[in-house]
């Protein structure tokens, strides 16, 4: 017995937590390219 | 032998896009000031997508699977939370870069002027050691990668990468690295959130956790020592990493002032989170027994066992141009380092063009050197990162210390700064490696801090207001 071994619950949540911040990331990196982009901010 | 030409070939077409792209935003490079930070406007899409080519990209895709095959769901968690914070960190420390040496270049303007030359070039030395070791861990990488996985021999992988870097990155500098940089972290993050998510469809969770536990209990274990001390160690790490490493001072100028901070804590999240969702490949090859011929290969060869033809393509996609967005970032920050802080010492009264020109030879003398050092092959990425990470502990508290304290001394500086570095790969090479780096940590904090109480300084900020011009006219 290992003390404190995560469940498969916490085990899925690090997995998903990983994908959806990916998509976080992707959206904000898009989002401030179209409104940089739109005010000429960008470079 | 045959040779793999539809890999080759997606290699050669990423190739000439990069290289057209870096031609393409180097057209408005004339000055070796735009050479070493672009126009010190970039907004927070570029400034964010510069940042993540360098740290999270070759790291990512290598050294994270890394850290979660060997030390499991702690080793995977940490590596991104550890590296994000230090990021986040570093958006603290780029304010007040900005307030205290607002018209600095490189990470040895400040250095060089905050604690003088004797201290500066063992710096400079090690700071070299430390950005060529990074340039090498890409290209043995890399080159191991697309050998075994991809087929692509070593001999073509290196040569033919290194090529390509050092050509569009010749163009424009910093300019062609972050332009290029933006679309190699698109299409990286592109595979990030396909691949991962087409493997754990194909396998279940549930059927990967029961794996892990029969394979590899310990993997699974909160507590495991030997995973809490990679925690600990990587800290220091990353930390140390992001903190003496010129590519983030680099971009700390180059990106807009009033956008920094934000720019750097926005990063650091995804530095927290993109790494967690690429080393969960690893975790299937824990829990359904493959073990690749060498770890930091485990992602890529998870996601072609367990993704199909279409996820092993779309993952040498983002293998390579994470290879070469770290790689191109590594040179051009050794390059523009020396450029601006060596070469007017050895040349009095340089003109702006002949520096730029020395911007250019020196960008193809350090992508070369990169290559040739890269052609034998020595650690893993996870295993460079801990060994250059001694380094870059041993000089974290300098550098904090000196950029908000004044009576933060030189002396004490070189005594810590030495003494770490000593101390640290004593230990390292006798007790233990991650041991080491944290032994580096503590000897520099306690040294610095101590000493410069004992024996304090005085220094004068003006001396580093008094650093540099502005790039093309003020940019306050």
């Amino acid at each position: 017995m290992i003390p404190l071994q995560v469940g498969v619950e916490v085990f899925t949540a690090v997995v998903l937590t990983g994908i959806v911040g990916t998509v976080i990331v992707s959206t904000i990196i898009i989002a401030y390219t179209v409104y940089e982009f739109r005010r000429k901010e960008i470079w | 032998m045959s040779l793999p030409w539809i890999n080759i070939g997606i290699v050669l077409l990423l190739g000439a896009s990069f290289i057209g792209a870096g031609w393409y935003f180097s057209r408005r490079v004339a000055a070796a000031d735009e050479y070493i930070l672009g126009s010190g406007q970039l907004g927070v899409a570029f400034g964010m997508t510069s940042l993540l080519a360098f740290w999270i990209t070759g790291n990512t895709m290598l050294a994270a699977p890394e850290s979660a095959y060997s030390y499991g769901i702690i080793g995977a968690a940490g590596y991104g939370l550890t590296g994000g914070l230090a990021v986040v960190l570093f958006g603290l420390l780029s304010k007040r870069i900005h307030q205290v040496i607002p018209h600095g270049k490189t990470v040895g303007d400040y250095y060089r002027t905050r604690f003088g030359d004797t201290n500066y070039y063992i710096f400079f030395v090690l700071l070299v050691i430390y950005i060529l070791g990074m340039i090498v861990t890409q290209g043995i990488g890399g080159g191991v990668l697309l050998e075994q996985i991809f087929d692509i021999p070593y001999l073509v992988a290196v040569p033919l990468t290194f090529f390509i870097v050092i050509v569009y990155s010749y163009f424009g500098g910093f300019r062609s690295v972050a332009g290029v940089a933006y679309f190699q972290v698109l299409l990286i993050l592109v595979v990030a959130l396909v691949v991962p998510p087409l493997v754990y469809l194909n396998v279940g969770f549930e059927p990967t956790y029961e794996g892990m536990l029969q394979n590899a209990p310990t993997s699974l274990n909160l507590f495991e020592p030997a995973a809490l001390l990679f925690l600990f160690g990587f800290a220091f790490v990353g930390t140390g990493e992001v903190f003496m490493d010129n590519t983030f001072w680099q971009r700390a100028y180059a990106i807009r002032r009033d956008v920094v901070v934000k720019t750097f804590m926005l990063s650091g999240i995804g530095w927290g989170l993109v790494p967690l969702a690429v080393a969960s490949l690893a975790f299937v090859a824990l829990g359904f027994g493959d073990s690749p011929e060498q770890i930091n290969q485990v992602a890529p060869l998870v996601a072609q066992i367990y993704g199909g033809d279409i996820a092993g393509w779309l993952f040498l996609v983002a293998v390579w141009s994470a290879l070469c967005s770290t790689t191109a970032a590594s040179i051009n920050s050794l390059a523009t380092l020396v450029m601006n802080d060596i070469i007017p010492d050895i040349k009095e009264d340089v003109a702006d063009e002949e520096l730029l020109a020395y911007g250019k030879y020196l960008t193809i003398t350090v992508g070369v050197l990169g290559l040739l050092l890269s052609l034998p092959q020595i650690l893993t990425m996870l295993q460079m990162l801990i060994f250059l990470g001694v380094i870059n502990a041993a000089f974290l508290f300098p550098i904090i210390a000196g950029l908000w304290w004044e009576k933060a001394s030189p002396q004490a500086v070189l005594i810590a700064a030495t003494a770490a570095t000593v101390v640290g790969y004593a230990v390292y090479f006798t007790i233990g490696d991650l041991q080491g780096v944290i032994a580096s940590g503590w000897v520099s904090f306690i040294l610095t801090f101590g000493i410069s109480l004992l024996r304090p300084d005085d220094f004068e900020w003006q001396n580093l207001r008094d650093v540099g011009k502005p790039i093309g006219g003020d940019r306050e």
